[in-house]
């Protein structure tokens, strides 16, 4: 939403916050399970920085003697694999952990890419409108009549598999959520009057873009790149479910789950585990940009 | 639109546990075989997959079949002999046979059967003719039939266990595109329906020359998912299932009273191609060396459950030279080897060099082609890694592989699996430098020499003496590491019994169908 009052300077506007607003933490407080999402979100980001710190076993490390050990508790179980091993003997606990980081990466490194794209094309065709406007709008619109899956799987069997191929197919492809909502602000926004001043002045555009209008329209943003983040782990997942996204030599949830659904009946924690870990990341995720969304806009809480 | 959906896949879900409830119940349900592919022809001289010669061999017949054992048995001619020339073969036919439209097996089916498979304007896919170099057909009389042959071929038996007889009349009236669902042969079974994507129903042929089959109906029905086919199984659905892992059948045998799993040494060869034309692979000593790396035993215990044994050379039984033992797991020797080879690692790194450049390479495995095919590589690379070739496993879709194969570009180390035609000459074929298929590179001469002779050489003891030579001397030249024949499971319910054949094909009449127990 659009802040009413006028900014002062545009180094304080990011920080400046409504009279009536609470504050951050004392809103995390009275959102319970924003704050598990959170808690839960640090933990696994210290966890995937920290790797080869933490894992108990080396991700690779092939033991064809252990292999399909169930989770230590369960009959045959053993406490040196907490989560029991897989087809080949390697420990699900090790492969989740390091798994971790190619969600985090995957996730964050997509949607700023597509944030970067989004936010640049949305703001030229809001501020310029006209032809450019035109122009971009119906490139989005052709962009979301084509099936996102169909586009990954059709430009990763080009690409081939790769970490930096997924990141660049999830980037490129997600660009126009934040187009479209960028551009509906910079709409409200460009004839306010603080940016006529700054025009006035004869800032050059880039500089009433970045610096005037940009700041003011961050927080439905930062909503969309929340839920963008949950959005890309999951589809990293498919395409690594589909071997087409990351390849085998790196461990990912994703290729975790589609190996582990050959031996569904066999041994159930091969695919479980990661599962629960997709969803429990995803979740958090999802819980935190719900409760940013009613944070940057406190009427939509009371609707609800 | 999930609120209206819930209730009508609820009923769906309803409605299939009552409908295989009821089929459970009643015991009057059919034979029930589930497989995993659906057949693309019934027409013989089209058929390629495994399933489509399952299907057929229960409805046509060949003149010489392949016994449960393996071994070539008389099937529609009773006796043959090849004379002096070994160029013409002659076949006499079983009297009295019919097929089951009613016209006579005679010498003229029989001619009309081979010219059929070489009929330039319907282009058939059989590759008998070419196999046996077939020269022409002759009718002797109405019961014998002779095969003229261009070169001498000793095999030409075996090469005609998929050449099924067919009707004349049947197949030449009959369009090629209707033919192709409706086989008509002298076999124990008559085809009675085929929905494509759903089933395939087979009536016993009670003037079977072999005795009315005591199983009246059968039905077999395509799942690709195992483990749909496993819960089809579980409840009730199905009596027979192909294509499980090791561990599924585990499972089965360990928990679930009322049903049982088989499991039978296939004919599928699984070993991993060394490209001897890459650096110093094509060294004998490194070749032995990382045949020594590998712990199969393990592998046997732990993949296969116990099951089988190590491939020892090419050759499958009954065949095979029983005084080839397979390489023994032993690390230390793998390195004496090594070392013996000039392999050393200088810098410390757990890794060998060659002419000062690290052995880092690839294994590449076709997923999901071989069972457990991709675990077996990474099992073995594993392995390999411990002696210092760092080896990574990389895993390519089937139609890669196969271009990869074409283009000669597979990775020095390749998992690969032949399939057999259960005689050593087509067993040791498989290395035979001139197949498209062998990237091995290995062209030893006197490989080439005894291989030439076996071809030609129609006398048993010849054979077996240059088959077990050439045999001793494929596991002394290792261009392969050996692993395993293909495991094979089947699950069943506890109403049949049966042995499963290693060629991977069913055949009814060696079924059988115990007595209903009362339910309890």
């Amino acid at each position: 939403m659009v802040r009413q009052e006028a900014p002062a300077l545009p180094d304080e506007e990011s920080a400046s916050l409504g009279p009536e607003r609470v504050g951050l933490g004392q809103s995390l407080r009275r959102y319970k399970t924003a704050l598990v999402g959170l808690v839960f979100l640090s933990a696994l980001l210290l966890t995937a920085l920290g790797a080869p710190l933490i894992a108990p076993h080396d991700p690779h490390k092939v033991s064809v003697a252990d292999r399909l050990r169930p989770a230590a508790g369960m009959r045959g179980g053993s406490r040196a694999n907490l989560l029991g091993t897989d087809s080949l003997g390697r420990d699900i606990l090790s492969r989740l952990i390091y798994g971790a980081r190619v969600s985090i990466l995957v996730g964050l490194a997509s949607v700023v890419i597509s944030g970067m794209v989004g936010i640049t094309l949305g703001l030229l065709a809001g501020f310029f409108g006209g032809k450019l406007d035109d122009l971009i709008m119906g490139l989005a619109e052709v962009q979301l009549a084509f099936p996102f899956i169909l586009l990954a799987i059709t430009v990763m069997a080009v690409l081939g598999p790769g970490l930096f191929n997924v990141i660049a197919v999830l980037g490129v492809s997600r660009w126009v959520a934040y187009g479209r909502v960028v551009r509906g602000q910079v709409l409200t926004v460009r004839e306010k009057e603080f940016v006529e001043a700054a025009r006035a002045l004869g800032y050059p555009v880039y500089r009433v873009l970045l610096f005037q209008i940009l700041p003011n329209i961050t927080s439905p943003l930062i909503v969309i790149a929340t839920f963008a983040v949950a959005g890309n782990i999951i589809s990293e997942s498919s395409l690594s479910f589909l071997g087409l996204g990351v390849p085998t030599s790196t461990v990912t949830w994703g290729s975790m789950l589609s190996e582990g659904r050959e031996y569904l009946r066999v041994a159930w924690w091969l695919a479980t585990f990661p599962g629960l870990a997709i969803m429990l990341t995803v979740l958090s995720i999802n819980l935190i940009g719900d409760w940013l969304r009613d944070f940057f806009d406190p009427r939509l809480r009371d609707l609800a | 639109m999930p609120k209206r959906f819930l209730p009508a896949a609820l009923l769906a879900l309803g409605a299939a546990v009552a409908l295989s409830g009821c089929g459970a119940k009643s015991g009057e349900r059919p034979l029930t075989i589930l497989i995993s592919v659906e057949a693309n022809t019934l027409d013989p001289h089209f058929a390629t997959s495994t399933i489509e010669w399952t299907i057929l061999m229960n409805v046509l017949e060949p003149l010489v079949a392949r016994a449960d054992d393996m071994r070539v048995t008389p099937a529609l001619a009773e006796r043959w002999e090849v004379d002096a020339s070994r160029k013409v073969w002659t076949f006499h036919l079983r009297k009295g046979v019919k097929f089951t439209n009613g016209e006579p097996l005679d010498a003229r089916a029989v001619r009309y059967t081979f010219e059929r498979m070489r009929d330039k304007k319907l282009r058939p896919r059989s590759t008998v003719p070419g196999r046996i170099a077939l020269d022409r057909v002759e009718e002797v009389d109405a019961h014998t039939v002779r095969l003229h042959t261009r070169t001498p071929i000793a095999i030409v038996p075996v090469w005609l266990v998929n050449a099924f007889i067919l009707p004349p009349k049947h197949y030449s009236a009959t369009p090629p595109k209707e033919v192709l669902s409706q086989p008509v042969g002298t076999g124990p079974y008559k085809l009675t329906e085929w929905v494509k994507d759903s089933h395939i129903r087979m009536e016993a042929n009670g003037d079977w020359w072999g005795g009315k089959p005591k199983i009246p109906t059968v039905v077999w029905r395509p799942v690709p998912e195992t483990s749909a086919r496993l819960a089809e199984l579980e409840t009730g659905g199905a009596d027979l299932i192909t294509n499980i892992t090791g561990d599924q059948a585990k499972v089965l045998d360990g928990k679930k009273p009322g049903f049982q799993s088989f499991n039978v040494q296939g004919g599928r060869r699984i070993y991993i191609g060394i490209r001897t034309d890459w650096g110093p692979f094509g060294d004998k000593r490194v070749r032995q060396a990382m045949n020594h790396a590998v712990n199969f035993e393990v592998v046997i215990q732990k993949f296969l459950h116990g099951h089988g044994a190590r491939m020892a050379s090419v050759v499958l039984p009954p065949n095979n030279n029983p005084g080839v033992s397979s390489y023994k797991f032993d690390p230390a020797k793998a390195k004496a080897l090594l070392a013996e080879a000039g392999l050393k690692d200088a810098d410390g790194d757990g890794v060998l060099e060659a002419n000062g450049r690290p052995l880092r390479i690839k294994m590449d495995v076709p997923v999901a082609r071989y069972l457990q095919g991709t675990e077996l590589a990474e099992a073995a690379a594993a392995d390999l890694r411990a002696v210092g070739i760092h080896v990574e496993v990389q895993p390519l879709e089937w139609s890669v592989f196969l271009s990869n194969r074409r283009k000669k570009t597979l990775s020095p180390l390749y998992l690969h699996g032949f399939s057999s035609a259960f005689n050593e000459e087509t067993d040791l074929g498989v290395l035979r430098p001139s197949l498209f298929a062998n990237l091995t590179a290995w062209k030893h001469p006197q490989f080439v020499a005894s291989y030439r002779d076996l071809r030609t050489a129609f006398d048993a003891e010849t054979r077996k003496k240059l088959s077990y030579g050439l045999q001793a001397l494929v596991r002394e030249e290792a261009p392969w590491i050996f692993l395993c024949y293909q495991r094979d499971y089947f699950a069943a319910s506890a109403r049949i019994a049966w042995k499963p054949r290693p060629d991977e094909r069913i055949f009814i009449p060696a079924i059988q169908m115990k007595e209903a127990k009362p339910v309890k």
